[in-house]
């Protein structure tokens, strides 16, 4: 049997299966559990790199005469691809090691909610994926606006002992480039005691935008918050992109 | 022909060694606490592989060019004589060269091996990922729009380059910095490529062959520092949760050292880390958010792999040492110039 020069066989093999992974994600589209839609164009570009250095590295396999030795950091090649294939994306609990940052009036006056009269005929405001983000900012700066109006918003439900009383923050993830910078955004809310509200359950709420003073559990006091105050809440399943992005 | 088997990075392998074993262990475990954390960490894991892979190869193809295609001469021909125009040259050239610090590190390799100045060298390396067009744009939108901070980022970052390739130009000028490892083979196409090492090539291999080889040499040089790094960044992330840290937020001093580390740990592209320096703007000083922004595109987990594959030990604790101090440095004098009021 014909010697083949080993290592360059393995580091050839690496290389094409790097760009099939690379593919597949694509293709399943599982590529947007880890980054940016907007990124996907470089991964194709690597993908074509990959089997572009595959293919030179092909001849080489039967170059004989000198042997390259196997180099134990190729395997380090597989760890990815291995993970990358089981992974589902993550679970909520991350959520909690990542930076939050919940929607407050940064206004410094105080509008009580009662000063503001607002017509039941008023749409509703609607959040989406794609206005996320922006109407979340909008509602900081100008909480005016938003006073006393209807709110529908969905995400998971935040929750941690810094917490007052009937108090989670629905939340999502916001992605830049990829899954590693991605941070939590959310708005406070303020739900009835007799509703059954547990940390990561993805829910639609539906409420009224307040501005007004949030007590939290140790009694700090944090003016001109926006809460929405919950009427309605609807279980729903994890959607297929959790992520929304700037 | 005897080709010397090339010698390994032995430190290196034994990280990503351990970190295999991490996984498997992470792998093996059933209770549902290591399953979220190990889906947790495969997430950060695989994302932070997947963001830099295309830049990786990116550089491995360009420095494969520079080490084929540019001459000796024609460096010594562009860049400047004296070692202080060098730099500033060097630096403002990272302003028109829209490259990662994945990509960066071959890329010098390469120019290093053709010639450029050790100082030059490695401001473009500190300048490159850090006033480049792109990150001063996705800075901008960051801050919602306010340019005082992306003129703070980026003369901060400029005047932070050239003062570390200042720091690095005082040794001799001929003292050699990489980590070549021994060529003792004697390769035809030796005029062609310089400072290659262990392989063959053949009488028939064009130019294109080599060029396709050296790439994938740098890739898999690269990349493999690459995963090891941004594993024991995904380890941090998952385990460790940002809002302890708080605290130090207000403190001059304190708020740019646990900056620093988070940087450091947190191993962000240097296009998304506005967004994550934005958020802690409202609990930390100023310094402290701008020394973020600094720190991390010139020196984080990943490239510190990437670094010691390139470059001797002893040149990579200096470099270190110099990125800490003057982005340490930096963060005091912008929190001075605020307590003063110059700044708003």
């Amino acid at each position: 049997m014909r010697k083949v020069n080993f290592g360059a066989l393995i580091w050839c093999i690496i290389l094409a299966t790097f760009s099939l992974f690379l593919i597949f994600l694509v293709a399943s589209k599982k590529i947007y559990l880890f980054i940016n839609p907007e990124m996907v164009k470089y991964t194709f570009f690597a993908a074509i790199g990959c089997a572009v250095l595959s293919a030179f590295q092909f001849k080489k396999i039967f170059e004989i005469g000198h042997e390259e030795k196997m180099k134990f950091g190729y395997l380090i090649f597989l760890i990815p691809i291995a993970l990358g294939l089981v992974s589902n994306g993550f679970d909520t609990s991350i959520a909690y090691k990542k930076n939050i940052s919940v929607a407050e009036s940064r206004t410094t006056e105080n509008k009580v909610s009662e000063d503001i009269k607002v017509s039941s005929k008023e749409a509703a405001i609607s959040f989406n994926d794609k206005n996320y983000c922006s109407l979340l900012n909008d509602i900081g700066e100008n909480p005016d606006r938003y006073i006393n109006r209807k709110i529908k918003i969905l995400g998971f439900v935040y929750r941690d002992n810094s917490f007052g009383k009937n108090k989670f923050v629905i939340a999502r993830m916001l992605m830049t480039c990829c899954a590693a910078d991605s941070q939590v955004i959310g708005i406070m809310c303020e739900y009835p005691e007799n509703l059954e509200v547990k940390k990561g359950m993805w829910l639609k709420v539906q409420g009224i935008l307040e501005v007004k003073d949030y007590r939290d559990s140790k009694g700090v006091v944090k003016k001109g918050m926006a809460i929405i105050k919950v009427k309605k809440v609807t279980k729903i399943s994890k959607p297929i992109n959790e992520y929304i992005y700037p | 022909m005897i080709v010397n088997i090339r010698k390994e990075n032995k430190a290196g392998n034994y990280i990503i060694f351990l970190l295999t074993i991490i996984f498997v262990l992470m792998l093996l475990k059933v209770t549902r606490l290591y399953n979220d954390s190990f889906q947790n960490f495969s997430t950060i894991f695989i994302s932070i592989v997947l963001e830099a892979v295309p830049f990786v190869i990116l550089g491995a193809f360009i420095a494969a060019f520079i080490n084929l295609y540019i001459s000796e001469d024609f460096i010594k021909k562009i860049l400047p004589k004296n070692r202080i125009g060098s730099i500033i040259m060097a630096s403002f050239l990272g302003m028109v060269f829209p490259v990662c610090e994945c990509a960066i590190v071959p890329i010098v390799k390469n120019l290093i091996r053709k010639g450029v100045p050790k100082e030059a060298a490695v401001t473009f390396m500190m300048a490159v990922p850090l006033v480049n067009p792109i990150v001063l744009l996705s800075t901008y939108y960051a801050f919602y729009n306010t340019s005082s901070i992306v003129i703070l980022r980026g003369v901060t970052g400029l005047l932070s380059a050239i003062t570390i390739g200042m720091l690095v130009s005082n040794g001799k000028i001929d003292s050699r910095v990489l980590r070549e490892i021994d060529l003792t083979d004697n390769c035809e196409h030796e005029s062609l490529v310089v400072g290659h090492n262990h392989h063959y090539h053949g009488n028939e291999e064009s130019r294109l062959e080599v060029f396709m080889e050296h790439a994938g040499e740098e890739f898999y040089e690269t990349a493999r520092f690459l995963i090891a790094g941004a594993a024991l960044s995904s380890l941090f992330q998952t385990f460790v949760s940002k809002q302890a840290l708080r605290g130090l937020g207000s403190n001059i001093i304190f708020s740019i050292l646990v900056m620093l580390v988070l940087a450091y740990l947190l191993s962000i592209c240097s296009t998304a880390d506005a967004f994550i320096a934005r958020t802690f703007m409202s609990q930390f000083t100023l310094g402290s958010v701008i020394a973020f922004m600094i720190m991390g595109p010139m020196l984080d987990i990943k490239n510190t792999f990437m670094l010691m594959g390139a470059f001797k030990g002893r040149f990579v604790v200096k470099l270190i040492t110099y990125i800490l101090v003057v982005c340490f440095t930096a963060g005091i004098a912008i929190n001075l110039l605020v307590a003063l009021g110059v700044i708003r």
